[in-house]
């Protein structure tokens, strides 16, 4: 935790000192940051917003890194769980409302946690190494966003250029175009809190966790590793899949090529510098969506370019990682696994 | 305490190769070492033994250089060091051979010497070939007779640790350290190093070498170092002094009684039998041999002790029993229902338990605590399946049975790495000896204990068969076989080569591990 905090303090000064020699008011820029964030007029709702994001997200991640399995593809089942939104949204918006927002919701699920099944099933089944076979998978999801949203669900009213699906009738949308709402808030803390159940109240999560340290130990024991491994997957899949349905049914109210590109390996970021728990990844999730809707203030307040902030971002990740690395191959040294981690 | 001991001008025989001078290590408060005064005379072999935790292993890291000593001083060659670091002691002719095995696992005998043991840099091209014969020719002046093509870690660890030795000895080294050298390696194999070490005593080198067994020091060693919690009991006293009895005073402070089954309780014939394998055979592995066709019953309560030399289908026997690997034909029963294509799992629920050969990789998580480490069993073979469980009560039972089987612990939130081995194995037994226990597998329980631990395994062992549990033990050390089994079987390439009832006969048992069937 201390280390954690100690790098996140570390990369703010070394943003701060660029900023400073590269001749920008540092006052300017930190003024800017905690009004986009937290004083601004709905700077909360923006923050928000963005954790519910990485929450949903970060928590599926967690409980795969946490038994030792590095799933990647969390944009790629976001993608698809934002398609299996809008499909459902698009072509039974006539039916009962709340239904049909469940229904939205589930075929988000479903799609993410199919499309997270099929590495989860080479790994277990194949011993496919799933960091490769999770990013490759998400390659293929940005394709098959990008052939849906200019195919079958093209919007026709606008340019023929645009790849973007027609936009999910009003009524089912679950927040305004801020992203955030009550409902999103909900979904939000529900995930949070089956996260804590399941990582310290289920026989699955304390099991899982010691197969995310000792694999061959957990053999012995009479774990069916390979079942587990499935199991995380589809759980992860899931929750990348629920995020990108609250996105379609919140914020964008319709799926387009490459849209919230970033979103994935961020909530991967936050999930890591969380140490893989529920109440670091709500602490996490709240701290990285607050750089994200500051990021997206500046601009309007001062001349510093947004991307000194995303540099941040990338310092913590690289000092994260690097420590993740360490860890990693400490574990692998003890000959354990070939997909052992520990943070 | 300035180096009082002597400082001779030429070194050669009578003369010190390696001394201290109230030598002593903390960590922290711990106290590693204290004062430990000794010196090793120059081409004699010295034994230095103790318990687990005497501080043998940060003994010998010190001469090595790799933990520093906190006050005292070291006289190499009479020279007397105001610094010690590994690079010094390897240029004043020492080196070292680790319990853990430093060659890389995927390169081949050839590359691994040529790019991780010497100066030669891995971006330069090279020949396999003439890199092939190079160190045949280096290994042959060893007296090695191991292939440079063949892959590290498609060879025997006896085959690894000699080149381990080769290793340490190519930078004309005059002082060999040997940490454990004979903890993983079966007798046979102890007894060809021992061959190998008094070799490289007549060559003048000087060996300073860990042991546990005290056979073993009566049979190698020139003088010998008690050391019993980090105290130095005996200094480099000839061996010769010593009979095993005396010997094992020294080492624990009081007689070990070494349980001796002097009477046999068999079960009739016409008892039940608890675990019965029909022809069962299994696929074959590098290093290890397969099972080929072997018939073999357990009964309730009787202990079946598994002799042979390391490698010859043991493993495979105790994966094949707990499902952890597969069965290629035959079939195993378990109290007259076929468990062969059964899962771990569900063999557990049946009442199979495992003592696993290594205790710290398949035995526990040391990056666990100690209360998941000891829930873990009943968390996963409960047949109550409830979706929740309380981590209050987890912890509570937990504490109860690690009190019960006197693991020493601090806190149930420790990692087990925190754990010395006799605690480990301790907690392991307070997890598999549970009340539906009805068969026992135990591999290798007590490798690497020190003689406490050992025997409080071998009470437990020898209990759990009074109370009617079925045991299969399987161990490198005869001595544990004998006193233990009410039959024996020596398995020799996957096949049975032997089986005998007590009063066992040692040369016959040890012709069946090694003589040609």
């Amino acid at each position: 935790m201390r280390t954690r905090l100690f790098y996140i303090i570390g990369s703010l000064a070394t943003v701060a000192a660029l900023l400073f020699v590269s001749g920008y008011s540092l006052i300017e820029v930190g003024n800017g940051a905690i009004k986009g964030a937290f004083t601004a007029p709905d700077a909360w709702h923006a923050t928000l917003r963005w954790s519910t994001a990485y929450i949903l997200i970060g928590a599926g991640v967690i409980i795969s890194v946490r038994a030792g399995f590095f799933n990647l593809g969390a944009q790629g089942q976001f993608y698809l769980g934002s398609l299996g939104a809008v499909s459902v949204s698009l072509y039974w918006s006539n039916g009962p409302r709340y239904l049909v927002i469940a229904m939205s919701l589930v075929a988000g699920i479903v799609g993410g946690a199919l499309w997270a099944y099929v590495p989860g099933w080479l790994r277990v089944k194949h011993d496919a190494n799933e960091v490769i076979t999770t990013l490759m998978t998400n390659f293929l999801a940005i394709l098959v966003l990008r052939s849906l949203s200019r195919g079958v669900l093209q919007d026709d009213a606008g340019s023929g250029e645009a790849s973007s699906s027609r936009t999910i009738d009003p009524s089912l949308r679950i927040s305004n175009g801020s992203g955030f709402s009550i409902t999103t808030l909900a979904i939000s803390t529900f995930v949070l809190i089956t996260l804590w159940l399941i990582l310290t109240r289920t026989r699955f999560g304390i099991i899982s966790g010691i197969v995310g340290r000792n694999p061959l130990m957990a053999r012995w024991q009479g774990v069916d590793v390979g079942d587990v491994g499935i199991k995380v997957f589809l759980l992860s899949g899931a929750s990348a899949g629920l995020a990108g349905a609250v996105e379609v049914l919140g914020a964008n109210g319709r799926v387009s090529s490459g849209f919230e590109a970033d979103l994935g390996m961020t909530a991967i970021l936050v999930a890591i510098v969380s140490g893989l728990g529920a109440i670091g990844l709500a602490l996490a999730a709240i701290f990285f969506g607050a750089m994200q809707a500051a990021l997206l203030y500046i601009p309007i307040v001062s001349d510093v370019p947004p991307s000194s902030l995303q540099l941040m971002s990338g310092m913590i990740a690289l000092f994260v990682t690097a420590k993740f690395a360490i860890n990693l191959r400490h574990i692998r040294k003890q000959g354990l696994h070939k997909s052992g981690e520990s943070l | 305490m300035i180096n009082a001991v002597q400082t001779p001008g030429a070194i050669g025989p009578g003369s010190l190769a390696v001394s201290t001078e109230n030598l002593g290590v903390d960590f922290g408060n711990f106290k590693a070492l204290k004062n430990v005064s000794v010196g090793f005379e120059v081409g004699k072999i010295h034994a230095v033994v103790g318990q687990n935790g005497a501080g043998k292993t940060t003994f010998s890291k010190v001469l090595m250089g790799l933990v520093k000593a906190s006050h005292g001083s070291l006289t190499v060659n009479g020279l007397h060091p105001d610094s010690w670091s590994v690079r010094q002691a390897r240029l004043a002719g020492l080196d070292m051979v680790h319990q853990i095995f430093t060659m890389p696992p995927n390169a081949t005998v050839a590359e691994a010497f040529e790019f991780f043991q010497s100066d030669t840099s891995s971006l330069l091209p090279y020949r396999k070939s003439i890199l092939n014969l190079k160190w045949q020719r280096i290994l042959a002046e060893f007296e090695v007779n191991i292939s440079p093509e063949a892959l590290i870690n498609s060879l025997s660890i006896e085959a690894v640790q000699s080149l381990e030795i080769v290793r340490a000895l190519m930078a004309k080294t005059q002082v060999l350290i040997l940490d454990e050298p004979t903890a993983a390696l079966a007798p046979p194999e102890s007894k060809r190093l021992f061959e190998n070490l008094r070799r490289l005593k007549e060559k003048g080198i000087t060996i300073i070498i860990v042991l546990h067994k005290v056979v073993e020091v009566l049979e190698i060693a020139d003088t010998v170092t008690v050391l019993r919690d980090g105290e130095c009991i005996k200094s480099a006293v000839k061996v010769d002094d010593f009979d095993a009895e005396s010997l094992t005073n020294e080492i624990i402070g009081l007689t070990a009684v070494v349980p001796q089954k002097t009477e046999l309780v068999r079960m009739d014939a016409s008892s039940e039998v608890v675990l019965t394998l029909v022809a069962l055979s299994t696929k074959q592995h590098a290093s290890e041999s397969a099972l080929a066709s072997l018939d073999l019953t357990v009964r309730p309560g009787e202990i079946v002790g598994i002799a042979g030399v390391e490698g010859n289908g043991q493993r495979a026997l105790v994966e094949v029993i707990m499902g952890l690997v597969k069965a290629t034909s035959g079939d195993i029963f378990f109290e007259n229902s076929r468990i062969t294509n059964v899962s771990v799992r569900a063999r557990r629920m049946k009442g199979i338990r495992v003592i696993p050969f290594d205790r710290l990789t398949e035995g526990v998580s040391t990056t666990k605590t100690l209360w998941e480490n000891t829930a873990a069993g009943s968390l996963i073979n409960d047949k109550r399946r409830f979706l929740f469980v309380s981590p209050k009560e987890l912890r509570k039972n937990s504490e109860k049975v690690l009190k019960h089987w006197q693991v020493k612990y601090q806190s149930l939130d420790q990692y087990v790495s925190e754990l010395s081995g006799g605690n480990v194995q301790r907690l392991i037994f307070s997890r598999e000896l549970d009340s539906g226990l009805k068969l026992l597998i135990a591999a290798q329980p007590t490798r690497g204990l020190d003689v406490g631990a050992t025997a409080f395994v071998h009470e437990t062992l020898d209990a759990l068969r009074n109370s009617g549990a079925g045991v299969l033990l399987v161990s490198a050390d005869l001595e544990e076989l004998f006193a233990l089994s009410d039959r024996l079987i020596v398995l020799q390439r996957g096949c049975i080569s032997g089986s005998f009832t007590g009063p066992y006969d040692r040369s016959l048992v040890g012709n069946a591990m090694v003589g040609t069937q």
